[in-house]
């Protein structure tokens, strides 16, 4: 399996960004979440990497990636996306965004329309004023969480990053994805400017102008983005398929890994 | 809702309303904004070629800033204004 990574360097000559690609065939870019690598993304990696040329990154100030400033936009990570694509040569693309990286992959549609081939958001919203905002314990947290040690905040977040079921059967599961979590040092100020990027993103009366196939993929028992934003983007966006995981909470892609060959299966239908 | 809350989100709608009306000669809200949003980006773009074309340090990395900075201003702006005229 073809595997390769490099590092872009943006115009400013300070902002770097990591990327790792693996697979051949059409290409997928994975769009991360909060706080995390692109190394998150194993799991998808492994199910897509063996039909599609898997592409990941680490956004700017996480893991490998430097950035000049630690001010964010979506818009800014939606464009450091498309330097990537522009650096591997590569011209459109199906996206994947998770979370907030289901955020930055809304501003990819909007803004460089024409390099996407399809787009799945998972576990995301739309921002503004009609978006389903969790409940404020878990906004507390998630401020809270900046400050805390790396193990004991990874460890803290399970309640809000996990569906019930997941952490009464699959305590595996979730330790190696707090494992694969921690062999990146966290960086707080690249968090906050990554939560900031989020608290700014407002695409939900952009949505109807999204153009590509779009799949939302959600779980119905997420804290953190509670399930009512997928109905929303779903409603918005012109032709969306909607997944809903009953039992799943934020991180479905650990707790329902077999939504991975559905996604697969999303990306084949529209080469 | 809290009583803060619900009084800002108050104060926000009548806002949005004034501000709709006040824009309609201009095409309504969503045009405004819609035209706002194309200027940062043609400036960002323009300063982003230039910075291209120039390519001799330090001058591309400071008009790279720039373009990055009129970006990130702008998406800023337009957050704001699109949450309180709701478009």
């Amino acid at each position: 399996m073809s595997t390769g990574s490099g590092i872009v360097t943006g115009l400013d000559g300070r902002t770097r960004l990591y990327w790792e690609s693996r697979g051949t065939g059409d290409p997928v870019l994975l769009i991360h979440g909060l706080g995390l690598s692109g190394g998150a993304w194993w799991r998808t990696v492994e199910a897509l990497a063996p039909s599609m040329r898997v592409i990941t990154f680490d956004h700017r100030g996480i893991g490998q990636s430097k950035s000049l400033t630690y001010a964010y936009t979506t818009e800014a990570m939606a464009d450091d996306a498309i330097s990537i694509l522009d650096d591997l040569a590569i011209d459109r693309v199906h996206v994947y965004g998770f979370s907030l990286g289901g955020m930055v992959a809304q501003q990819v549609a909007l803004r460089h329309p024409t390099r996407v081939r399809s787009l799945v958001l998972g576990a995301t919203h739309s921002g503004g004023r009609r978006a389903a905002y969790p409940e404020s314990e878990v906004v507390a947290f998630f401020r809270r969480r900046a400050t805390m040690p790396s193990r004991e905040a990874a460890w803290a977040s399970v309640p809000y990053n996990y569906g019930p079921r997941s952490r009464a059967e699959h305590v595996d599961r979730i330790a190696e994805d707090i494992d694969r979590r921690l062999r990146n040092p966290f960086n707080e100020r690249a968090y906050r400017a990554q939560l900031l990027a989020a608290s700014l993103h407002n695409c939900y009366r952009r949505l109807d102008r999204i153009r590509a196939p779009t799949l939302v993929v959600h779980g119905a028992r997420d804290r953190i983005i509670p399930v009512a934003n997928a109905d929303m983007i779903a409603d918005r966006v012109p032709g969306a398929q909607l997944k809903i995981l009953d039992d799943a909470g934020h991180l479905y892609p650990t707790e329902e890994p077999a939504v991975d060959e559905a996604i697969g299966s999303f990306f084949a239908a529209r080469r | 809702m809290g009583f803060t809350e619900d009084v800002l989100e108050r104060v926000v709608d009548v806002i949005g309303k004034v501000a709709n009306t006040a824009l309609v000669p201009w095409g309504g809200a969503e045009a405004c904004v819609d035209a706002y949003e194309m200027t940062i980006r043609a400036v960002t773009d323009a300063q982003r070629n230039a910075a291209r074309a120039i390519g001799v340090e330090p001058v591309r990395s400071a008009l790279a800033s720039c373009a990055d900075l009129t970006r990130d201003i702008g998406a800023t702006h337009l957050s704001s204004v699109r949450w309180i005229l709701d478009v």
